[in-house]
């Protein structure tokens, strides 16, 4: 009989907490995990082991499709996902976006103000297309739901590419250079540390590029496997 | 849809390989791995989304969870044996005993 530790109780909180917020084809998976914790006696590895199930929670969200019978539940799981983004998104751009704004009136040098000012549009820019463009959700009956499916599936693949995708890149990228550019004039005893944040901000530019365009494909794989589904069915 | 075969994908065909038809549990396939959990069970996933694994839950006895069990399909086995890592390929190829001095 294994002892109920605090580190052992703190892993199984984090696998309920795993479990509870699994997409509904990794959830058996995770409970999988779960009841392989009963058989491993260190409490150390048992923490290890309940840590990966949170990996699974961002690496594995997607159910494939089987057959079209599926498709209103992954249209389902695909609106979830999304609004949660959007949510996220909205929430992140607009503080950012107010914060840059209200920077405006308080930076000493006009670099800074137009920085600052770039990058407060640059947010409310990103904040309209998180919005914009966003497909009616009609409730999913069978009928409907490929046409949902499919449509919310190339919004968000051309979210991630294309001319919607490096407008947004474009409109950010200036603002936070200006910006660094005018801290590094106005206090120049502080260049280095200007110098290292801009590099960090060029090193995450070119790890969104990638990211969004990962991305892109991911949502491609998905709408070539329902073309795929809708060709077999007829 | 094709498997992305990793070092670490291989190294979980080469497990099952060992007894292609005994159902394993996920924690003594990491246990004789090394794979982390977070590596492992995605991997699984995957195989099972594409039938090279079976999956079932063990039936429980009285007052015991059940758990969840793992083997490869019969194409999971030939996927197994033909991606499998050389140096597993050549233990499966030695005949039994072979190392036995007379």
């Amino acid at each position: 009989m294994i002892r109920e530790t605090s580190i052992r109780r703190f892993a199984l909180k984090v696998l309920n907490f795993a479990t509870r917020y699994a997409a509904p084809g990794t959830r058996e998976w995770v409970a999988a995990m779960s009841r392989e914790m009963d058989f491993i006696e260190n409490d150390w590895a048992a923490l290890w082991w309940a840590l990966g199930s949170t990996r699974i929670l961002f690496k594995r969200q997607y159910v494939p499709l089987a057959d079209l019978s599926g498709v209103p539940r992954a249209a389902q799981c695909l609106r979830k996902t999304v609004r949660r983004r959007t949510m996220a998104g909205l929430l992140i751009t607009l503080g950012e976006g107010a914060a840059f704004a209200s920077f405006v009136f308080m930076v000493p040098t006009s670099m800074l103000r137009i920085g600052s000012g770039l990058t407060a549009s640059a947010m409310l820019y990103m904040a309209y297309q998180l919005y914009a463009r966003r497909a009616a959700q009609p409730p999913l009956d069978a009928a409907s739901a490929s046409f949902s499916y499919r449509a919310e599936l190339e919004r968000q693949r051309d979210f991630h590419r294309g001319a919607w995708f490096w407008s947004r890149f474009f409109v950010f990228l200036p603002g936070p250079i200006l910006f660094c550019v005018g801290e590094v004039m106005s206090q120049p005893e502080y260049a280095h540390a200007y110098v290292a944040i801009l590099a960090g901000f060029i090193v995450l530019c070119v790890w969104a590029v990638r990211l969004n365009l990962s991305q892109a494909s991911k949502y491609q794989r998905r709408l070539d496997e329902l073309q795929a589904l809708q060709s077999d069915a007829q | 849809m094709k498997l992305r075969r990793s070092p670490q994908t291989s190294t979980v065909l080469a497990e099952f390989l060992h007894g292609p038809h005994d159902w394993k549990y996920g924690y003594d396939i990491s246990r004789n791995t090394g794979l982390k959990s977070g590596t492992l069970y995605p991997i699984l996933m995957r195989l099972a989304e594409r039938k090279l694994l079976a999956t079932r839950w063990e039936t429980a006895e009285a007052g015991k969870p059940p758990r969840h069990m793992y083997k490869l399909t019969a194409d999971g086995v030939a996927y197994a044996r033909e991606h499998a890592p050389a140096r597993v390929k050549r233990r499966m190829a030695r005949p039994a005993f072979s190392g036995v001095k007379h």
